[in-house]
């Protein structure tokens, strides 16, 4: 997959029409995005905020009144617990962030009893990324959520990124686990868990990918520095996704 | 030359080695622990800054196609990463000297899948890594594996392992003590199978044969010195 369009269309093809359930759906962005989306036929929106104003903000489009729902919450904290309530009770297919608060919405998903998460579940956050000089989208993680993964959660993060490349038809999706060197010592306690991880992908124990590091961004994603470097890691050259091991180094290219 | 006492006679031995009048250093009839001593000794004995001592086993196991070099059966009980990589070397290094131009090394564990939880997976994984990006040179490196997968060909079939070294390993690092102490007592007393060994990382090698040992392995290990000295 070359751009990001890419996903919208596959979307389309699949035939389905998945319930949203939008969290405080009160700004124009989200608005748009969920009619563009209705009515290509793919999404059915489900508004839960203020009914005036989502009213208000749905005059600008033309989605027939059948091609969505809305649910008169004015209340962020009491919409938000509604759209994961809905999610939880199988009303809807997927929770989508409105105009609210990080922090509330996740205190909602990540409650224990009315919330998503099953028990010791791991959430992490994963990126898709259409970059201009690379060749084709480039999927990374965690660049939110997680700031300091342990090996587990390492391990999470790469099985959500190969499941992403599956659904967006990677049959066989090259993980790249970036760190700042290919060396692997246990001064780098990142390397010594990349080891570990790329061995256990090598023995079958992460399955449907192809799995290398420790490497660098430039051994990942640029087949000049494995000739400069010789170093043989041939079926990774050109990863499909990324691992980072803490968020910081790759905020920058998410945010533009 | 005359010394009243045996550690006496491993410092004098110790000296002769530090002066370049001797090649190698074997042990006679004195305990393990006051030869080593003299090895040790910060002034005057063998040893470089951040050198590790480790024993190094050549043996012939009786059923097995070809001489098995492993380590570390006698002096370090519980290797760490660092240390692990160092005796990997010098099994290597051994190997080479007999002659094996890539010797095929299988880090022993507990089972051939990465468990992080089990040490001996987790450090074999690491090190079969670092061999990848060429940190530890030539051999070809394959772990974790389990014994059976590391001597026995049939095994690997049946697992599906692929790895060259499996079936086929000139070379076994164990993780512990125990394991290795166990096969090094085993083979010698159950398969009846001959071995030698030799110590590696001082400034030069050392023979540290046990008294139990015959005057053929004895011999052998003279042998092995000689040629890495």
């Amino acid at each position: 997959m070359r751009k990001l369009i890419e996903i919208a269309d596959k979307a389309k093809v699949l035939g389905k029409k998945t319930r949203v359930a939008v969290a405080v759906a009160e700004d124009a962005n989200s608005i748009g995005a969920l009619c563009r989306a209705a009515s290509e036929g793919f999404v059915h929106p489900i508004l839960i905020g203020n009914n005036s104003r989502i009213e208000g903000l749905l005059r600008d489009y033309t989605l027939p009144a059948a091609g969505y729902t809305i649910v008169d919450l004015p209340n962020q904290d009491e919409a938000t617990r509604e759209a994961v309530r809905m999610v939880k009770s199988a009303e809807a297919d997927v929770l989508m962030k409105g105009l609210v608060g990080t922090d509330k919405f996740l205190k909602e998903v990540l409650n224990k009893e009315r919330g998503l998460l099953p028990p010791k579940a791991v959430m992490s956050y994963t990126c898709a990324l259409e970059l201009p000089k690379y060749h084709k989208l480039l999927l990374i993680s965690d660049t939110a959520v997680l700031p300091n993964p342990d090996l587990e959660q390492k391990i999470a993060m790469v099985n959500y990124s190969v499941k992403m490349a599956h659904k967006l038809g990677i049959a066989k999706p090259k993980v790249a686990l970036i760190t700042a060197t290919e060396k692997v010592s246990s001064g780098m306690p990142n390397t010594i868990d990349y080891a570990l991880i790329s061995k256990m992908a090598e023995r079958g124990q992460i399955k449907g990918c192809v799995v290398d590091g420790p490497l660098d961004i430039f051994l990942a994603c640029d087949p000049s520095s494995l000739e400069i470097k010789g170093v043989d890691t041939p079926s990774v050259a050109m990863p499909t996704s990324a691992s980072f091991p803490i968020w910081k180094p790759p905020m920058p290219s998410t945010k533009g | 030359m005359h010394c009243e006492h045996d550690l006496e006679a491993a410092t004098k031995a110790v000296a002769l080695i530090n002066a370049g009048e001797g090649d190698f250093l074997m042990k006679g009839l004195l305990s393990t622990d006051r030869y080593m001593r003299a090895i040790l000794n910060k002034e005057q004995g063998l040893m470089n800054p951040g050198a590790i001592l480790s024993h190094i086993t050549v043996a012939e196991p009786k059923n097995y196609h070809k001489l098995l070099i492993f380590g570390d059966v006698a002096i370090i009980p519980l290797p760490d990463l660092n240390q692990k990589v160092a005796i990997t070397n010098y099994l290597i290094k051994t190997a080479h000297f007999l002659g094996i131009e890539r010797p095929k090394v299988g880090l022993l564990a507990a089972s051939e899948q990465t468990l992080p939880k089990i040490p001996s997976c987790a450090d074999a994984a690491i090190i079969s890594k670092m061999a990848q990006r060429g940190q530890i040179k030539g051999g070809i490196i394959e772990g974790p594996l389990g014994m059976d997968l590391i001597i026995d060909h049939e095994s690997a079939v049946i697992k599906g392992m692929k790895s060259e070294v499996c079936g086929d390993a000139d070379c076994i690092l164990f993780p512990n003590i125990e394991a290795g102490n166990t096969f090094y007592k085993t083979i010698v007393k159950l398969l009846k199978s001959e071995l030698c060994a030799i110590v590696m990382g001082a400034r030069v090698p050392c023979v540290l044969t046990s008294r139990g040992d015959s005057e053929r392995s004895k011999l052998y290990s003279i042998a092995l010195a000689a040629m890495l000295a």
